[in-house]
């Protein structure tokens, strides 16, 4: 038995040694006095007093246990807490949003996209039906799938406060011009737009002078009941004028041939100042009746009055 | 509903704590899991001085050794539902013990104490834990330890942490080696060479007691 062995066999067996451990003791000086130091290690070790638990060691555990419970609880649902409460807050925003977004276009949607309508340039900037405009606007009803960008919001006939269209008139515009923009790029010679927009809004009626054509005179329209806002540009195109809009001026690009306006005299150039003596305003006009007599027109520095005859 | 239906006797008192000191440790886990707090009393009156015993010799601070014991056996309440009977109760709660004893120690030394005793240490000379040896008198009298026994018990609470749990469950609280090796969760014979050298480090700071 060598050094390494006997030390081995001595850590695991003390006392109980075997006999060649114990001959190699006797023989080997070193082994002899590790032996020697570690049994006095071992007895000073066993002299050592047990240490016992204090009396009231049960009841403090159990305190601690009873404190320690809600903090448990808050420490096995804190996981949940941490991504449920935050995903759920999302969640609400989220559905706060489409809420009113639904409700905005929902109610406001025709008037605030008329308003846009009238606002945007490159939308006046579209062609004018070469149809007869006032038969194809009694023609029509409230379907209106010529124009993607008015198709979702025009249905509605509830009339909101006009500080609510204010409030959400930019919102509107943004969502409705990229569709109307695209479709004209896409068809520049479609006609239908610019009937969609007076299709916009066929809730409204418009009378004419007694004297006109009565083919040309629009009278009843399916829900002529309701009252839907319609903008002066979208009244000007009923009569034939196709406006531009010069910040706030609305200077006429072109006029549709045998149309009301043209036989009444409108040119290309005129600028549109008032219709029967009230003011152009961005503003739709909420009103189951407009009766439209005479146009007041800036032509060459002259304010003029051009009544429509037939 | 007559409330004497609710009362114990005497009889069936004794029975219940006789028939609590027979089960088995995992019985007494079972019980304890099915809302049997007397059970859970029980598996505490087993441990609880063995478990202060052994942390006290590894901090060597008995106030620290009895809070320590006590927040092992509030983990294994509160995880009574994770215990898996393959593994002896005594080496679950041991482990539990002895990875508060570790964290305990490791939290002194990012107190930054360690840092006191290196204003002293020379050149070579091998860094050292500082644990302060607790001065303050043990509250029975019977705890009054001698000479001989504060210096084991300091140069014990002084050996590297590697090496302090392996010794103190082997030579103090008198575990087998498997036992050893399964609460430090170690293989055999790494749990055998660390023993050793435990030794042998004592055996080097005794020697003028030899």
């Amino acid at each position: 038995m060598n050094c390494r062995d006997f030390l081995a066999e001595f850590e695991e067996r003390r006392d109980a040694l075997s006999q060649p451990a114990r001959l190699h003791r006797d023989d080997c000086p070193d082994c002899e006095k590790t032996s020697v130091e570690q049994t006095r290690v071992w007895q000073m070790i066993d002299g050592l007093n047990r240490i016992d638990a204090p009396n009231d060691f049960d009841f403090r555990v159990k305190a601690k246990i009873t404190g320690a419970k809600p903090a448990n609880l808050q420490s096995r649902f804190f996981p949940i807490l941490r991504y449920v409460l935050p995903l759920s807050l999302i969640v609400m925003v989220f559905s706060l949003l489409a809420f009113n977004t639904t409700l905005f276009f929902g109610n406001n949607g025709a008037s605030q996209v008329a308003d846009a309508v009238s606002q945007t340039p490159t939308i006046a900037e579209g062609p004018l039906s070469d149809s007869s405009m006032p038969n194809e606007f009694v023609a029509t009803d409230n379907s209106l799938q010529s124009s993607p960008g008015e198709n979702n919001i025009a249905e509605d006939s509830n009339i909101k406060p006009a500080t609510e269209e204010r409030e959400t008139q930019f919102v509107s515009i943004k969502s409705v011009k990229k569709p109307l923009t695209e479709s004209r790029k896409e068809n520049p010679k479609d006609n239908s737009d610019g009937n969609s927009r007076v299709k916009a809004a066929t809730s409204t009626t418009i009378l004419l002078p007694e004297n006109l054509d009565a083919n040309k005179t629009v009278e009843t329209l399916p829900n002529a009941g309701d009252q839907n806002p319609i903008t002066d540009v979208q009244i000007l195109d009923f009569i034939g004028i196709e406006v531009v809009s010069e910040n706030t001026r609305k200077r006429v690009k072109a006029v549709k041939p045998d149309s009301l306006a043209e036989r009444s005299g409108i040119k290309v150039g005129d600028v549109i100042e008032a219709i029967d003596g009230v003011k152009l305003s961005a503003q739709p006009i909420n009103a189951k009746k407009i009766e439209v007599k005479k146009l007041t027109v800036a032509r060459d520095a002259e304010k003029i009055e051009i009544t429509l005859k037939n | 509903m007559a409330l004497d239906k609710f009362e114990i006797t005497g009889a069936e008192v004794f029975q219940k704590t006789v028939s609590l000191k027979d089960l088995s440790d995992h019985q007494l886990i079972e019980a304890t899991k099915r809302g049997d707090e007397a059970a859970f009393g029980e598996i505490m009156r087993r441990y609880r001085s063995p478990i202060t015993n052994y942390i006290y010799r590894f901090l060597n601070d008995y106030e620290e050794a009895v809070d320590l014991a006590q927040e092992t056996f509030v983990r294994v309440y509160f995880a009574l539902e994770r215990y898996h009977t393959e593994y002896a109760f005594s080496t679950y709660i041991y482990r539990i013990a002895t990875n508060l004893a570790i964290s305990e120690i490791r939290k002194r030394k990012r107190r930054k104490l360690i840092s006191l005793t290196g204003l002293f240490q020379f050149a070579g000379e091998e860094a050292q834990d500082f644990n302060p040896p607790d001065e303050k008198t043990l509250p029975d009298e019977n705890l009054i330890e001698s000479e001989q026994s504060r210096t084991i018990a300091k140069a014990i609470a002084t050996l590297p942490e590697k090496y302090r749990a392996p010794i103190v469950l082997r030579d103090v609280e008198g575990k087998s080696y498997e036992e050893v090796a399964q609460i430090m969760q170690l293989g055999l014979g790494t749990t055998k060479s660390r023993i050793s050298r435990a030794r042998k480090l004592l055996r080097e700071k005794l020697e003028n007691y030899f």
